[in-house]
């Protein structure tokens, strides 16, 4: 396989990755992905995205740690397919 | 070590990891549960799935631009990033999402010391050129002193002044030779009420020179600061004193010319 054909693979398979994360994070509820969102793309500390959302912080940790387990879940099944 | 917890409440701490929000008695019943293959394994596919969705991919760049960033930035005092401060709630939320590519960060910093160093450049270069520009519009002043009665010979002596510089040059023509143990003065006479610090006869003793045969010659000067000021430099004069003191100024000039 030459480099162009290499580069075409690879261009693929990022391509089919960025479409199962997009599946995956589309899979989460909304309050999953608003605070995996506010944390991972807006930098914000989960004790601010509490005061943000005028959430306890206990509710704020569950939705991003059963965010992150159906993030998990969800890319491992359309990995299988 | 504490029994096995149910595979749901290990899966909310495994995430719990990883989002590094445990609190300290998760962490401490994580610690204490007893080794799980499984586990371990669920929590790098967390890892992964969690990179894979909010980590942006970096973009490398070519190896011509690489090797000219990695050449810059050796010679460049990137300064280092300050530790993430200890705060109450975890900071390696940030840590997994870099807002840049490490690249393009270091890319705005050496464009940042470019501009500054190509800043500091041209103005010195201004700078330089104001400053000759200045020099160059200050005409020399030529001074020829005239030969007093106590010089016989037909001398010449001309002085070329920069007083913006302070420097100038001494030409001389036809000079007696002089005796043994004495030497050529050239003196700036002031005015008496000039602010400098002068002798009893309000001069300074600007030069000496001396010639074992005819003086002839061109010599560089030093001017005192009294150049800069208008009006207090009154005449430029040449005396013949001992060479032991020359500064005591005890010779009549036998060249002089008022200013």
């Amino acid at each position: 396989m030459d480099t162009s054909t290499d580069a075409l693979a690879d261009t693929a398979q990022r391509q089919k990755q960025s479409q199962q994360v997009e599946a995956a994070l589309s899979a989460l509820s909304d309050n999953q992905r608003q605070v995996l969102h506010l944390a991972y793309q807006e930098g914000m500390t989960q004790a601010a995205i509490a005061n943000q959302l005028g959430m306890p912080l206990g509710t704020v940790k569950a939705w991003a740690r059963r965010g992150l387990i159906k993030l998990r879940q969800t890319l491992q099944t359309l990995s299988e397919e | 070590m504490s029994q096995p917890i149910p595979p749901e409440d290990r899966q909310i701490l495994n995430a719990g990891y990883i989002l590094n929000d445990l609190s300290a008695e998760e962490a401490a019943l994580l610690a204490s549960l007893p080794p799980d293959p499984a586990a371990d394994q669920e929590i790098a596919e967390l890892q992964r799935a969690l990179e894979a969705s909010y980590l942006s991919e970096e973009v490398q760049p070519s190896p011509q631009l690489r090797e000219a960033i990695m050449m810059a930035a050796r010679s460049a005092a990137v300064s280092q990033e300050p530790p993430h401060a200890v705060a109450d709630t975890p900071p390696p939320l940030r840590l997994v999402s870099p807002p840049l590519p490490r690249w393009v960060r270091m890319s705005g910093a050496i464009a940042a010391s470019a501009i500054v160093a190509l800043s500091a450049s041209n103005y010195w270069l201004w700078r330089s050129l104001q400053t000759q520009q200045a020099q160059l519009a200050q005409p020399t002043v030529t001074v020829a002193l005239q030969p007093t009665d106590a010089l016989s010979s037909p001398a010449q002596v001309v002085v070329d002044l920069q007083p913006t510089q302070l420097r100038g040059t001494l030409r001389i023509e036809n000079l007696p030779p002089l005796e043994p143990g004495k030497v050529y003065v050239l003196w700036t006479l002031l005015d008496p009420d000039a602010p400098f610090t002068t002798d009893d006869k309000n001069a300074i003793l600007t030069h000496v020179f001396s010639g074992t045969g005819q003086a002839e010659g061109t010599q560089d000067l030093t001017l005192p600061s009294a150049f800069q000021q208008p009006g207090v430099v009154r005449a430029i004069a040449i005396t013949i004193e001992d060479a032991s003191a020359p500064q005591r100024h005890a010779a009549a000039p036998i060249l002089i010319q008022q200013l």
